[in-house]
């Protein structure tokens, strides 16, 4: 199975903590580091970052600012306050998914 | 031919452009992409020159390249706009700001609870040709202040949304109050329909006052992030 599509369900909750932990990201640097992150089993396409990026802005989530870095011009992405508080949900959300889905085949390890 | 550092983020914005992505907003976010992405493609593969770097970077967008991001944007923005000028509207229902709505209508109440009922059309047809009046002016001088916009915003494009929608109910309200004085002046207006005319005016100034709150927001906040397109 492509491990990729079993991150994919989870992206939102990992560019959160990204984010979280750093402060604040541009987008390439998102991708470039969830790349680097999950040693590239995920690559995060730009069709799929940036609508999600724009989404959790739209949802009050995340706030931008621009800045001029190197001869251009960058966008920044960091957490709200409301993300900040999102980001500590879905990563218990997450826990308990995986715990979930440790029971599920401890369980049918267990039928065996 | 080598391409001056300064003028790197032009090009890609041009590059943008050429591939459906008229905003500049989002031009400044997809060509500092494509520069990152095309710094890295050349660090890994020295002798891969600018062009072919840059349609390696492209490919990756997939066959539909920006579309799918510009709908994504424009349909976000669109939300968020939605969701900024409710929250706006919504504060004159919540404290304080309810106070100066609760004024508002018992003066309009007040006003024709002392009339006859034969005299209520008046205030109400004055007032609400009053309040289209305002809704209009403060609309053309928000829109003068926009004109100073050079470049086209997809942070700015959604600033016109639920604008048709206070027009068309104050142009229904003068026009119902209009044709009742001219088909009777003397026609009663009772207390109950009075009342229920009095909230409706209140309620399309709250959403003009919300509108153009949002307006100026907008503007200060495009001005700040995107000095360029104020240029």
């Amino acid at each position: 199975m492509n491990k990729s599509s079993l991150y994919k369900g989870c992206l939102e909750s990992i560019v959160l903590r990204l984010l979280k932990e750093q402060g604040r990201m541009y987008g390439y640097q998102i991708t470039q580091e969830v790349k680097h992150l999950t040693a590239g089993e995920l690559k995060i396409t730009e069709g799929a970052l940036y609508p999600l990026l724009h989404k959790l802005e739209e949802q009050g989530l995340l706030q931008t600012s621009t800045e001029k870095v190197e001869n251009r011009i960058r966008k920044y992405y960091a957490l709200t306050p409301a993300g900040k508080k999102e980001s500590s949900k879905a990563l218990v959300e997450l826990k308990q998914f995986v715990q979930q889905l440790e029971n599920i085949f401890k369980l049918q390890t267990a039928w065996k | 031919m080598e391409i001056r550092p300064d003028e790197v983020q032009v090009q890609l914005m041009d590059f943008c452009k050429k591939h459906f992505v008229h905003y500049h907003d989002l031009q400044l976010e997809l060509s500092d992409h494509l520069w990152s992405a095309i710094e890295t493609e050349q660090a890994q593969n020295p002798k891969l020159s600018w062009d072919q770097a840059l349609q390696t970077v492209y490919g990756r967008f997939g066959i539909f390249g920006f579309a799918h991001i510009v709908r994504a944007k424009e349909s976000a923005m669109e939300n968020a706009a939605a969701k900024a000028k409710r929250k706006l509207f919504w504060e004159y229902f919540t404290l304080p700001k309810i106070t100066l709505t609760a004024c508002l209508w018992l003066s309009l109440f007040t006003l024709g609870y002392w009339a006859a009922p034969e005299q209520r059309s008046l205030p109400i047809l004055l007032l609400s040709l009053v309040v289209l009046a305002w809704a209009w002016w403060t609309q053309y001088q928000q829109e003068k202040k926009f004109k100073g916009q050079k470049l086209p915003l997809l942070l700015t494009a959604s600033r016109y949304t639920g604008i048709p929608a206070v027009g068309m109910v104050l142009q229904l309200v003068v026009q119902s109050r209009f044709f009742a004085a001219w088909t009777n002046l003397a026609q009663p207006f009772h207390l109950g329909p009075y009342a229920l005319y009095c909230s409706l005016l209140v309620l399309c100034f709250v959403a003009v006052k919300a509108q153009d709150q949002f307006s100026e927001n907008l503007y200060h906040k495009a001005k700040q992030s995107y000095p360029l397109a104020f240029a």
